[in-house]
């Protein structure tokens, strides 16, 4: 309900920003660089067609998976991917969370779901968030991010984060393709797969029972 | 002058003295980072020079001193671990502690090595970090809580949930020589009573938040390097039994292999074949709700339980493992949903597990053979096996009411003030309890009896062939029966364990435990990559060897000599079923003279010698000890 009630709220703002913005900046406004480059790489795949259709390219996309219950809180997912986004060993700045419900003796994994229809693609005022045509990834592009936070507030896992040491906000772009969280998880609380082919994953999970291996 | 750009180390050390309510930050010297390397290391030349032999553990002059390590909080497997070193409240003499959890590393994000403490507070304090900013606060609203209450209300005081605490509970309030220091709830550096050392201090909590990380030297080499690592640790033999049954898998290991498990104050040789099942690691698998790991831990060998029947069965925690098993075991109780609840109150408590539970197993013994009645202990019926005196009693020792108050003292202590010969029934070397049977083997008995915080396994205990590996000599660390490459191996593991420390990794990984796993090689190869400094193995064994000799040299200085290297009368007496039967005393003497020669120490007084330490760049060291008149120079 949360969930729809943001949605619904920012799609709004999202267009009145948009009028706004057209009407105060009218043609001044630039072409920014993303969208050129977008542009560009529009007209190559025209001239080189792709073998796949658009709609089995979405099929087949990777995304994030988690299993919670696999999740043992050693946060090595959070220290490789500020690793990789900005060579420190930071976990302060990294683009997923590991939650840690003392009270509740949880560890929940929380990662950006990219999802289909973004909310915070749509709150976002100067339309600085875009989805990436070849991960399928929601990415933020800090030359026209204007710092507002409304994406932050939009999106329903919160899993949107202002970046302690620049202040800026950040959010996961799936490494470019490979998500270096899935590929240092010790137990696949948190895996890259097939759209199609996680939930089966989680499914199996569930119905198995088991979390590991016995030896 | 420009501050010169370290990696791996954050280069700060903070001094806090909480009589004068002062803090100030401190530049890491780089003579020590490069020749203690960090974590233990540093901590202990820290406490050599600042605490003489004359300081009580609970005077306001002891320190208590945190370090982190140049690997912590870094990409290296299992870089999750602090250390906190002071005058030990049951040692005496030197004690440090170790553990793991969230927060190490953030405190080496906040961009700290080290805090040392001294002094006393008036008033109840807790020290809050939030990256450069360091202030003591106003602890009075959470003195006397449990450790769960003071979490949640720093946390909420502070406003972020997830924040790191280090806390003591109301054992180390009540200056119980047991208490530990508690991180994450769950997570203990239990040992030495440096809880209540913290509590002498008037010091509730330590808080952090750290959003700076930690800088490495080379951050194209950390991820193959990272890779390489997990695919080796996860390829050696014990790792698949560490990450599903966790430390819970050596109860079965000593009991059915090595015959020897501490039951019943030791009175028993191990667990009974009738009971054992009930209270093996296949019971213990039954209670596992899931998995929990430190700080960038690919082993996870940590758990949440939940009973499963009797009067615990609704209890869920998080956190036991072998030695809350030992505790069932010594107090004769042989049930793992009351090892749980056990498990659960001594870290809602801020209690070392092992303490009140060694304690209360000398009271049982005391109670079997009519030495002590109900009078004495205020009416708990102290019989082998009742779980519900042990909950009461275990109460009394953190509150330290009645005859809690005399079991607080530690077994060694207690049986002192309490007298009557009962001092041959506290099994302890140096006031640590013996946590693995001496009796079963030479390299474990010549270990624990030699190790500098008391009767210890993780600081010299062979618990591998890596010192076969390493020298190339044939040796089998399960062969424990004959004397042959004894004390060279325990060297070699001391030195070996003194760098992990300083590190500071997790000994779980390491050719502490298995030979297939990490090693010096490894650790070389993780310093360069991280600090960007090239140290050889054999350079990184040496500075090993300097650590120990320091922690020795300190228990020198309190006063420790040779005859302190040695175990209560009835493992020299009583026979087990081991290949060894029970220590003899001539071959045993005899070791020990082989050890002290090795480690170039004397062996007539075991104190290390002038020699030594100048060889090791001890000559300040050397210089102390002679001027005190405890070694010739």
């Amino acid at each position: 309900m949360r969930c729809f009630q943001v949605v619904v709220f920012s799609h709004h703002r999202y267009l009145t920003m948009n009028a706004l913005m057209s009407f105060y900046l009218g043609t001044q406004r630039q072409l920014p660089m993303a969208q050129a480059s977008v542009l560009e790489k529009l007209i190559k795949t025209q001239a080189d067609p792709p073998t796949m259709s658009e709609d089995e390219i979405k099929e087949k996309r990777m995304m994030l998976f988690t299993d919670e219950r696999k999740c043992t809180g050693c946060r090595t997912c959070e220290l490789a991917c500020a690793f990789y986004h900005y060579k420190e060993k930071n976990p302060a700045r990294a683009l997923l969370r590991i939650i840690k419900l003392e009270n509740k003796l949880r560890d929940v994994p929380v990662v950006c779901r990219h999802c289909g229809k973004a909310p915070c693609l749509e709150a976002c005022p100067v339309g600085a968030i875009s989805r990436n045509k070849d991960t399928g990834a929601v990415v933020i592009n800090q030359d026209i991010c204007i710092g507002c936070r409304a994406c932050v507030e939009a999106c329903p896992f919160s899993i949107i984060i202002v970046d302690p040491k620049t202040n800026k906000v950040t959010k996961c772009d799936l490494c470019g393709g490979n998500p270096r969280c899935a590929m240092v998880c010790p137990t696949g609380a948190v895996f890259f797969t097939r759209q199609d082919v996680g939930p089966r994953i989680l499914m199996r999970n569930r119905l198995e029972k088991k979390v590991l291996e016995k030896p | 002058m420009e501050k010169e750009k370290i990696f791996g180390w954050a280069g700060t050390i903070i001094r806090v003295d909480l009589t004068r309510e002062k803090i100030v930050k401190q530049p890491l010297p780089k003579e020590l980072a490069m020749n203690f390397l960090g974590g233990a290391g540093i901590n202990a030349k820290i406490l050599y020079d600042e605490v003489g032999p004359e300081i009580d553990p609970f005077d306001p002059e002891n320190r208590l001193i945190f370090g982190t390590g140049p690997l912590t909080g870094t990409m290296i497997p299992t870089s999750a671990r602090y250390t906190v070193t002071a005058k030990g409240a049951f040692t005496f003499a030197f004690a440090d502690s170790n553990s793991g959890g969230h927060f190490g590393p953030e405190l080496k994000f906040a961009g700290y090595d080290h805090i040392i403490f001294q002094g006393r507070a008036t008033n109840p304090v807790y020290l809050w970090i939030d990256d450069d900013k360091v202030e003591l606060r106003d602890a009075s609203k959470i003195w006397g809580k449990d450790v769960f209450q003071s979490d949640d209300i720093l946390k909420e005081e502070i406003g972020d949930p997830d924040i790191k605490i280090a806390l003591i509970g109301p054992a180390g309030e009540n200056l119980v020589r047991d208490a530990a220091i508690m991180n994450d709830r769950a997570r203990a550096a239990g040992w030495g009573g440096i809880g209540a050392v913290m509590g002498s201090k008037k010091l509730k909590a330590i808080a952090v938040r750290g959003t700076k990380g930690v800088q490495v030297a080379h951050p194209d080499k950390i991820e193959d390097l990272f890779q390489k690592c997990v695919e080796m640790m996860k390829g050696s033999a014990k790792y698949k039994w560490y990450s599903y049954y966790g430390k819970p898998w050596l109860t079965w290991l000593r009991n059915e292999k090595q015959k020897s498990n501490p039951t019943k104050n030791f009175n028993l040789p191990r667990v009974p074949a009738s009971e054992f099942p009930k209270v093996d690691h296949e019971a213990f698998a039954k209670h596992i709700v899931r998995w929990k790991g430190c700080f960038n831990c690919q082993m996870h060998c940590g758990h949440v339980l939940r009973g499963l029947a009797g009067p615990f069965k609704d209890v869920v925690g998080e956190g036991y493992e072998y030695n809350q098993m030992i505790d069932g075991y010594m107090m004769g109780i042989f049930d793992l949903n009351f090892v749980l609840k056990w498990a659960v109150e001594t870290n809602r408590l801020g209690i070392d597990c092992d303490g009140p539970a060694y304690a209360i197993a000398w009271a049982m013994e005391l109670w079997e053979r009519g030495l002590i009645s109900e009078k004495d202990t205020d009416g708990i019926k102290l019989e082998w096996g009742n779980q519900e005196a042990a909950l009461a009693m275990l109460n009394k020792i953190v509150y330290r009411e009645g005859f809690g108050d005399l079991l607080a003292e530690g077994t060694r202590l207690a049986a002192r003030k309490f007298g009557k010969g009962t001092e041959k029934f506290a099994h302890q070397v140096k006031g640590g309890r013996i946590e693995i049977d001496p009796r079963t083997g030479w390299a474990t008995a010549l270990s624990h009896a030699t190790s500098t915080r008391g009767s210890d396994h993780l600081k010299g205990m062979p618990l591998s062939n890596a010192y076969g590996k390493w020298y190339g000599v044939e040796y089998n660390y399960a062969d424990d029966s004959s004397t042959e490459h004894k004390p060279e191996a325990v060297i070699f593991f001391e030195n070996m364990n003194a760098v992990i420390d300083s590190l500071t990794v997790c000994k779980n990984v390491t050719w502490t435990q298995s030979e297939d796993s990490f090693g010096l090689p490894e650790f070389a190869e993780w310093m360069y990559a991280v600090t960007g400094y090239e140290y050889t193995p054999e350079q990184l064994l040496r500075i090993g060897e300097r650590i120990y000799n320091v922690e020795r040299a300190f228990n020198s200085k309190c006063g420790l000599t040779r005859d302190d290297d040695t175990f209560p009368e009835k493992f020299f007496t009583e026979p087990i079923e081991s290949k060894i039967k029970c220590l003899d005393r001539e071959t045993f003497e005899k070791l020990k003279d082989r050890y002290y020669m090795l480690r170039g120490w004397d062996v007539k007084t075991g104190h290390p010698t002038k020699a030594k330490l100048e060889e090791l760049g001890l000559s300040d060291i050397a210089s102390d000890l002679v001027k005190r008149g405890i070694i010739q120079g």
